[in-house]
């Protein structure tokens, strides 16, 4: 076919600079992931009895080669219980998420691709829960239903999914008037297959990047609840509550609190930036 | 009984449109809603091995008339019979089947494949949706078809961002074809190329037609193009057909004064003859669709208008032959 042929030369390359180039501090942030994982993995195993040990002589001691955190005020060593503190951290943190991403990618879905009187319902829950205070909220579940690990999760992902729903909405929406999804429309494609086979798939990039802020959010809503005491019971380490404990002391013994800070403000950190630098890789429309 | 002048006059329409009108319901600058009517008492039968070219300003109602054609938009009044069978009365497998042969290739070919597909997913996705045949077979059936419209291995494997604007638009058209279909309706599949992949996408689309036995409708304002691939022509204006005749005979024998507009339009290369032809491009713009002029809707803009312009619609009416024309005066 002679009108082929121009079209059989050329093939654009795909790659651009922008994926290319990274970031050297992403391989600190990818391997503070990797170490708060195998942390949460393994630590219980290997200090687990070290988290929990107390030793009434060595309360409040300040870093030293024999506790590199240092040891809180009934003598425990601190960095112990956050390798320890980092189990029930994550898992409510990410169970938390999830929850919120399941629930807000349906509703922000269905509002948006269905409009109407769904869209409406919806958006009007996503109001009501927006004008109630999230802390407020979890207080009063946790007050009624008690507190676990289960509880705490879903009541983190109650509060989280709206945030979901809105971005998945507006993502819909802009994505619904695309032209392949009439062009999939015009060779049968029904609602089912345009939703989960065209509007999700290139729902991906965005939802990625509100889960790794919203997974920040979760790790610092975790600490407040355990900070209220609402998280986390002791004796069972998690960094919220290890902050909280350190309340006290924090004109005399500023490490009890300092550590499980440092621990929570990097994860935070490291999630938010390789969260955003997935965007880039998974994007198509940036590449 | 008088003798068929061409086999073609014992065959069935494949597409027959009755008196359709589309209508949309869009918001007012005042607030409220108004009646936009899209197209309007439209009727028009696409028979086998013919392509039809729809043509007029953009506004015209010829998309929305070709979106009708693939059951993309549920015309408000009117019916549109596949093969004399009418398309809302089928069932739901006989609907889907018959959509299947009535395809439809898009303008704008960045933007109608999913950025998330490779391309030998998406244009296998109209066979995935059927259900025919076996993957062995969608696979080889994608590979042939990729092959026809010019494209190789080394494509399918592609994502759209790495091919070009008429690379997209040859995947586009394999998308279309990849059913069989019988009439594949193409939504001013040039107008977003350059001009060497417009000329290879026409003469692709004409191979295709006398290879694959498809009837076109070719929706578009440029009449170069149409010049090569029509065999017919409806100029539509407001919504309207004004008039429908042979395409051989259109650039020496179109009546309605907006068809002759619309030849005037096209620039040709002779100063002079293009300078004495400017005094005859139409003038003004097209009224709004949601408030259109009573009587003719061409009257407003219409150097031939009279006093019954204002009052009576023309019908399309019989001239010679097969032609129709909607105008009192021509």
């Amino acid at each position: 076919m002679d009108a082929a042929s121009p079209a059989m030369a050329s093939l654009k390359s795909g790659t651009s600079g922008r994926k290319g180039r990274i970031n050297p501090l992403l391989f600190f942030y990818l391997g503070w992931i990797a170490a708060v994982l195998l942390a949460a993995i393994v630590g219980p195993w290997f200090f687990g009895d070290d988290a929990l040990r107390q030793s009434l002589g060595q309360r409040l001691k300040p870093p030293s080669l024999a506790h590199l955190a240092g040891t809180d005020a009934v003598g425990r060593d601190i960095l112990s219980r956050i390798i320890v503190g980092a189990r029930p951290t994550l898992i409510i943190a990410s169970g938390g998420v999830l929850i919120g991403l399941g629930l807000g990618t349906v509703a922000g879905t269905l509002a948006g691709y269905f409009g109407g009187f769904l869209d409406r319902v919806i958006m009007a829950l996503v109001d009501i829960k927006l004008a109630f205070p999230t802390i407020i909220f979890a207080i009063g579940t946790i007050a009624v239903v008690g507190t676990s690990t289960a509880i705490l999760s879903f009541v983190i992902g109650l509060t989280g999914w709206v945030t979901f729903a809105r971005v998945q909405r507006a993502v819909v929406l802009r994505i619904k008037v695309q032209p392949f999804m009439e062009a999939a429309s015009a060779v049968g494609a029904s609602s089912t297959r345009l939703i989960l086979l065209h509007i999700l798939p290139n729902s991906v990039a965005p939802l990625l990047v509100v889960t790794s802020l919203d997974l920040v959010r979760v790790i610092l809503l975790e600490a407040s609840l355990s900070f209220l005491g609402l998280g986390v019971q002791p004796p069972t380490p998690s960094w919220g509550g290890m902050i909280n404990a350190g309340r006290d002391y924090l004109q005399t013994a500023w490490w009890v609190s300092l550590a499980p800070g440092l621990a929570i403000m990097l994860t935070a950190l490291s999630i938010s930036r390789v969260g955003d630098w997935l965007r880039d890789v998974l994007d198509p429309d940036l590449g | 009984m008088s003798i068929p002048a061409s086999p073609s006059d014992f065959a069935l329409p494949l597409l027959q449109l009755d008196d359709v009108c589309v209508d949309f319901q869009v918001p007012k600058a005042q607030g409220g809603k108004a009646t936009l009517r899209a197209v309007r008492n439209v009727s028009l039968q696409v028979m086998p091995g013919e392509s039809i070219a729809l043509v007029g300003e953009s506004g015209c109602g010829k998309s929305t008339l070709g979106r009708v054609m693939v059951g993309l938009i549920e015309p408000s009044r009117g019916s549109v019979l596949y093969r004399g069978r009418a398309m809302n009365a089928l069932n739901r497998r006989d609907q889907q089947s018959a959509r299947r042969m009535l395809q439809m290739v898009f303008q704008n070919p960045y933007g109608a494949l999913d950025p998330r597909f490779r391309i030998h997913r998406s244009v296998r996705e109209p066979l995935d949706i059927a259900g025919l045949g076996s993957r062995a077979e969608r696979r080889e059936k994608v590979a042939r078809v990729l092959g026809l419209v010019g494209l190789g291995p080394r494509h399918a494997a592609a994502y759209p961002k790495q091919l070009s604007g008429g690379q997209l638009q040859r995947v586009g058209i394999a998308r279309a074809i990849v059913t069989s279909p019988e009439v594949l309706v193409c939504d001013e599949v040039t107008s977003a190329l350059d001009v060497s992949a417009k000329i290879q996408i026409t003469e692709l689309l004409v191979e295709l037609g006398r290879e694959l036995n498809v009837s076109y409708v070719f929706i578009s304002h440029d009449l170069g193009i149409v010049r090569q691939v029509a065999t017919r022509i409806a100029v539509m204006y407001l919504g309207r057909i004004v008039e429908l005749m042979d395409a051989a005979s259109f650039y020496r024998g179109a009546l309605h004064p907006y068809s002759r507009a619309l030849l005037n339009s096209v620039p040709i290369p002779d100063p002079q003859l293009q300078r004495d032809r400017l005094s005859k491009i139409l003038v003004g713009e097209v009224p709004s669709p949601t408030d259109p002029p009573s009587g003719c809707a061409f009257r407003s803009r219409c150097p031939l208008a009279q006093n019954i312009c204002r009052e009576v619609d023309p019908a399309l009416t019989p001239r010679k032959g097969s032609h129709l024309v909607a105008c009192h005066f021509c």
